[in-house]
């Protein structure tokens, strides 16, 4: 629904009133809009879409980051030394745990706490909802900090918790088949808070009527949520399902730059901190340039992807 | 923080503001009265239900009381057995006062995300009222282009940005910091949603007054929006204040910049001195929970229609 102020035309009336725009003010007129825009606009195009192309730029050159040193122009050969590096290959695995990890996070546990949390009165659901969603406040740093403490080795809390039903101690971060499940709860920890919030929005959007209909009519419990409850609440599970994948990479990198800077032995690297490595910790430009295309292009097509299946496979309450 | 716009009328019922309304209503079990069967049922439901609940808030909540416990337990005693300390210590907090410059960090911070969350309010209401109230040349394409920044994600941009910044002289400086986070598109879908939805009435009475459209949004909507414009002005302010990657770019000397870098410079220590990291930790969240305290419905509220994370 658009709120819609200007008169296209002037009217036949008005063309009779003496009163007259002054050329100076229509012409001001028809500016206000981008006026208005500009600033906006302006950072936009200035801190988004010049190093988006600067970045396809940068791709085709050997470059160090010094401002003194030469660029040399390599044509495609980053691209050609990128797919040979079995570093990458390993990244794009690594991302993919991240993602299969943040979609349980994302989707899954939110939508088993929104199903019990309708047999819980609105106040302790409010009350609970309210604790869950603390970590959402927590700096990336701190909640990495704190979770570095809490899975110390020796006397941390998580050991010292599960030494008591018996089981080993583990150095959760500095082993390569750990550290990446320990960033992927953590970022699961920050993440729940919003993910409920969203789905018990979601969950209070669908009118009770349906439900209560279906009861009266002698339906389970069961057949409520999967015929009524998981159709209407489809396009909630489809917008939190694809953020979960596209945000994913995002939501990592700080955990991964404070707690394991990509290690051990590369085990916790995605495919934006293998970039980060590339450009910042190697300065190889051209190399990181063609890694961040590369992936630009790869999240674009899932995101095209992620919009069809929205499209396809959401159910609305017309 | 990645900022998520959730489409109101695909994932949270109609319109906006409802939606935190609607989270209140009573659930639809179909509870017949004077139905002994179903009552029964629903009461192991309850109990269950509250089971799970109490051990998902344990798993979020218990690592922050941890860490404000920690940080006033003596510095000898952080890794004893013993789960609550008897003896209270203020310790690590003056140690933290003495290996970082929290005073200025905290200054620091704040000047950060007052600019950041102030800058991006005005761009994007500027921004959000061009396209709900004008209809013009371009406007669809350029609505495309706030959508698809948000598409960008930041580590593709960051070499550029970071060759700009060092060519512009920015680098290590707070203006390094502020200036590149100027406009959020997140802040114009939001705002735009909310101007959509401004009762025409009042513009069109004020248009009939003769008012400019630069007097009518300074007079007519910020007026109204207040609420909207609070609830997104703290979200900024918060995803602002919490921000980490851009200041480490920016700042070499990271024991001056902000406050988030300032912890992090403890754990390149050789011996990580946990306590006073805790309680450095702590200090710096404090501001935030005591925002959420006060102003929890509200934000509560605004992260719905937003998806922030």
């Amino acid at each position: 629904m658009l709120v819609e102020i200007q008169p296209r035309e002037p009217s036949p009336v008005a063309l009779s009133v003496p009163v007259r725009r002054t050329p100076v003010r229509r012409s001001a007129g028809r500016l206000a809009p981008y006026l208005y825009l500009f600033p906006a606009l302006a950072g936009l195009v200035l801190w988004v879409y010049r190093p988006l192309a600067e970045t396809f730029d940068y791709s085709f050159y050997n470059w160090d980051l010094l401002p003194t040193s030469p660029r040399l122009a390599v044509g495609w050969s980053n691209y050609k030394q990128l797919s040979h590096l079995p570093a990458l290959w390993q990244a794009v695995g690594t991302t993919g745990v991240y993602i299969a990890g943040l979609i349980v996070f994302g989707v899954g546990l939110p939508l088993l706490i929104g199903v019990v949390a309708q047999n819980v009165s609105p106040r302790s659901r409010s009350a609970y909802r309210a604790l869950i969603f603390l970590p959402v406040l927590v700096s990336p740093v701190v909640a990495a900090t704190l979770w570095e403490f809490l899975l110390a080795p020796s006397g941390g809390l998580v050991d010292t918790v599960l030494g008591w039903f018996g089981l080993a101690q583990t150095n959760w971060l500095q082993q390569p088949d750990t550290a990446k499940y320990a960033i992927v709860a953590i970022s699961g920890w920050k993440l729940l808070g919003v993910s409920v919030l969203v789905l018990t929005a979601g969950l209070a959007a669908i009118s009770p009527e349906y439900s209560e209909a279906a009861a009266i009519d002698g339906a389970s419990r069961a057949q409520v949520f999967r015929r009524i409850t998981l159709p209407l609440l489809s396009p909630t599970l489809m917008f939190m399902f694809i953020t979960a994948v596209l945000f994913s990479s995002q939501i990592v990198f700080p955990l991964i730059n404070v707690l394991t800077q990509g290690g051990p032995q590369g085990a916790s690297t995605d495919v934006y901190y293998f970039l980060y490595q590339y450009g910042f910790t190697s300065f190889n430009v051209g190399l990181a340039s063609a890694a961040a295309v590369c992936f630009f292009i790869a999240f674009g097509v899932l995101a095209l992807i992620c919009a069809w299946l929205l499209d396809r496979f959401s159910f609305y309450d017309n | 923080m990645t900022l998520v716009l959730l489409q109101p009328d695909t994932a949270a019922g109609p319109a906006g503001p409802p939606v935190a309304l609607g989270i209140r209503r009573p659930p639809g079990r179909g509870v017949i009265p004077g139905e002994p069967s179903f009552q029964r049922r629903s009461r192991l439901a309850a109990v269950t239900g509250h089971l799970v609940l109490i051990l998902l808030a344990a798993f979020t909540v218990l690592p922050l009381a941890w860490l404000y416990l920690t940080s006033f337990r003596p510095p000898d005693d952080l890794f004893s057995d013993g789960l609550i300390s008897t003896s209270f210590s203020l310790s690590n907090y003056s140690s933290a006062l003495r290996s970082i410059p929290v005073g200025v960090l905290l200054e620091h911070t704040v000047i950060v995300a007052l600019a950041v969350s102030a800058g991006q309010l005005i761009t994007s209401l500027l921004a959000a009222y061009a396209f709900s109230r004008f209809r013009f040349r371009g406007r669809g394409v350029l609505f495309g282009i706030f959508i698809g920044s948000w598409l960008v994600p930041f580590q593709v941009t960051m070499l550029p940005n970071f060759v700009l910044l060092s060519r512009l002289g920015l680098l290590n400086s707070l203006a390094g910091i502020i200036i590149p986070q100027l406009s959020s598109a997140f802040a114009v879908l939001l705002l735009r949603q909310h101007l959509n939805g401004f009762p025409r009435e009042l513009l069109d009475a004020a248009r009939v007054e003769g008012q400019n459209s630069w007097s009518t949004l300074w007079t007519v909507v910020v007026p109204n929006l207040g609420p909207a414009l609070a609830a997104l002005g703290i979200l900024l302010f918060v995803s602002s204040w919490n921000e980490y990657f851009w200041p480490l770019l920016v700042y070499r000397n990271i024991s001056y910049s902000v406050i988030q870098l300032g912890i992090q410079g403890f754990l390149n220590a050789v011996t990580i001195n946990y306590g006073a990291l805790m309680a450095a930790s702590g200090l710096a969240t404090l501001p935030i929970f005591a925002i959420y305290a006060v102003l929890q419905r509200r934000m509560v509220g605004a992260f719905v229609r937003s998806g922030l994370r």
